[in-house]
């Protein structure tokens, strides 16, 4: 056997893709397949400060999903794109009997006026992620989309992960923005009582999960270089194909379809959120 | 019981029992050096650095978890040494959170114990330095004893170090406290109020071992 010195990288994962599993599962399959002695080291934030740890090279490579601050970052040039490897939707949640009637809302943007016209009438509560994550900026697009900032005591700010907001949001028979794999997932464990799927809006709503590798200096070593490209042409053969069997119905593979998802990105990272 | 958790939970445990242990020993040994040092001082002074370190107790730890941070990460001070989220940045952060409490708890104590001891070796004509440190520590057996559980348990239930500085890394930084941080923010609370339980257990184990010690020790001492 080769005695080859072990690579320790730090990983920065936005909340879904931990909570739901599919990381780990990746990240195994992926030093079980190419045989390279590798550890990684997971941390779980939001993708704003996954992209933050990402910057200052705390982390050496991020999993995130918000276009617009990855572009930010982009074009700084303080990170590069490895690839985006799946995606999802977006889902606009809330109670059953649906006060709002967002269900019957034309799009995305149709169905969050609705929302805000119905939560400052004090008839209905939004429950908000507020931590910068992806979910969190893409709720902010579509209110700057409207032209409205929501505040008050219909409008809930958690600052924490998706799983947990969507339980203070089921507990609260409340409407939220949630990524499709912690919905499903949630819903799978028996944990959603009140809460049901009430809008789609693939246009709008496109969730899209990518790749990112630091250019701080210690994430340019060597090493740490080529595990990052052994991960990128992983995440887009196996990887794909461990989507597509264990992970169905949560996240779909980017395979045969990149650039419209990569279309969908940049439309996506070209809107501007007025925070 | 099943417990659904990726880590075996032995492994937080002895994780959480092995950061918080050197945290609060080393917090332990700088603070009794330094109430020895400073305890020859005059009274005005001792009550000065007292009410210095009783303001430094409040500082929350989620404070002291962003400085280690501010001090650790790859642009900061102590970037270079590359120790951010890893278990030494919690010790580092467990330390500064355990010191000032045990400074507290052990400097006017010191000064009124040493003031003592001073008299009676005078009254008796000895002089040695050595007999004097042995004398002071030997009447401060219980009140040590006392003091480390203190710096301990505050190093191992606190939160904020161990997630800012720490990152809660599966299988390499995660302790008691933030495992049950994130299994509560993943909805699985039965598995966070076990935890909480293990976690109470371990605090309430921790005192009465280190009171039957201090009595055992105590005992020892007084072998007239």
């Amino acid at each position: 056997m080769q005695s080859e010195k072990q690579v320790l990288i730090f990983i920065s994962t936005t909340t879904s893709l931990y909570q739901v599993g599919l990381l780990d599962d990746l990240l195994s399959d992926f030093k079980n397949s190419s045989r390279i002695n590798v550890e990684f080291k997971i941390l779980v934030k939001g993708s704003g400060e996954a992209l933050r740890l990402l910057v200052d090279g705390s982390s050496c490579i991020a999993f995130t999903h918000a276009p617009s601050l990855e572009k930010t970052y982009l074009e700084q040039g303080k990170i590069e794109r490895l690839t985006i490897f799946a995606h999802n939707e977006f889902i606009i949640v809330g109670p059953r009997d649906d006060p709002a009637n967002v269900s019957s809302a034309d799009n995305a943007i149709d169905a969050f006026k609705r929302i805000f016209n119905a939560g400052v009438s004090g008839k209905v509560l939004f429950v908000s992620r507020s931590d910068l994550s992806g979910t969190h900026v893409r709720e902010l697009m579509l209110w700057s989309l409207i032209g409205v900032k929501p505040h008050g005591n219909w409008y809930l700010r958690t600052g924490q992960g998706m799983t947990q907001t969507l339980l203070i949001a089921d507990n609260l028979n409340a409407y939220t923005l949630v990524d499709e794999g912690t919905w499903r997932t949630l819903r799978e464990q028996g944990k959603i009582r009140n809460l049901v799927e009430l809008k789609r809006d693939p246009r709008l709503l496109i969730n899209v999960y990518s790749v990112y590798l630091s250019k701080a200096p210690n994430c340019r070593e060597n090493s740490i270089l080529e595990v990052a490209y052994k991960l990128k042409e992983y995440l887009m053969t196996r990887g794909q194909e461990l989507l597509e069997i264990k992970y169905r119905d949560k996240f779909r593979s980017v395979k045969d379809k990149i650039e419209q998802v990569i279309e969908a990105w940049s439309t996506l990272s070209n809107i501007i959120v007025v925070e | 019981m099943y417990l659904d958790l990726n880590e075996h939970i032995v492994n937080i445990v002895i994780r959480s029992l092995y950061v918080s242990g050197v945290a609060s020993l080393l917090a332990f040994i700088t603070a009794i050096v330094l109430c020895y040092y400073y305890s020859g001082r005059s009274r005005r002074s001792i009550d000065l650095i007292a009410s210095i370190f009783e303001a430094l107790v409040g500082v929350p730890t989620t404070i002291i978890g962003l400085l280690v941070y501010y001090l650790l990460y790859p642009n900061g001070p102590l970037g270079f040494m590359r120790l951010l989220y890893t278990p030494y940045a919690i010790i580092i952060g467990q330390f500064l959170v355990a010191l000032p409490i045990a400074v507290v708890s052990l400097i006017r104590q010191f000064y009124n114990v040493r003031k003592r001891i001073r008299e009676l070796i005078l009254s008796l004509g000895l002089q040695s330095s050595r007999v004097e440190i042995i004398l002071v520590l030997r009447e401060l057996t219980p009140i040590l004893a006392s003091t480390y559980l203190l710096a301990f348990s505050r190093c191992i239930g606190e939160l904020g170090v161990a997630m800012i500085a720490g990152g809660a890394i599966e299988g390499y930084t995660s302790v008691l406290t933030t495992t049950i941080a994130v299994q509560t923010s993943m909805g699985n609370f039965e598995e966070a109020l076990v935890l909480g339980l293990v976690l109470i257990s371990l605090t309430l184990l921790t005192a009465i071992l280190i009171k039957s010690l201090s009595k055992i020790l105590a005992g020892a001492f007084h072998y007239e």
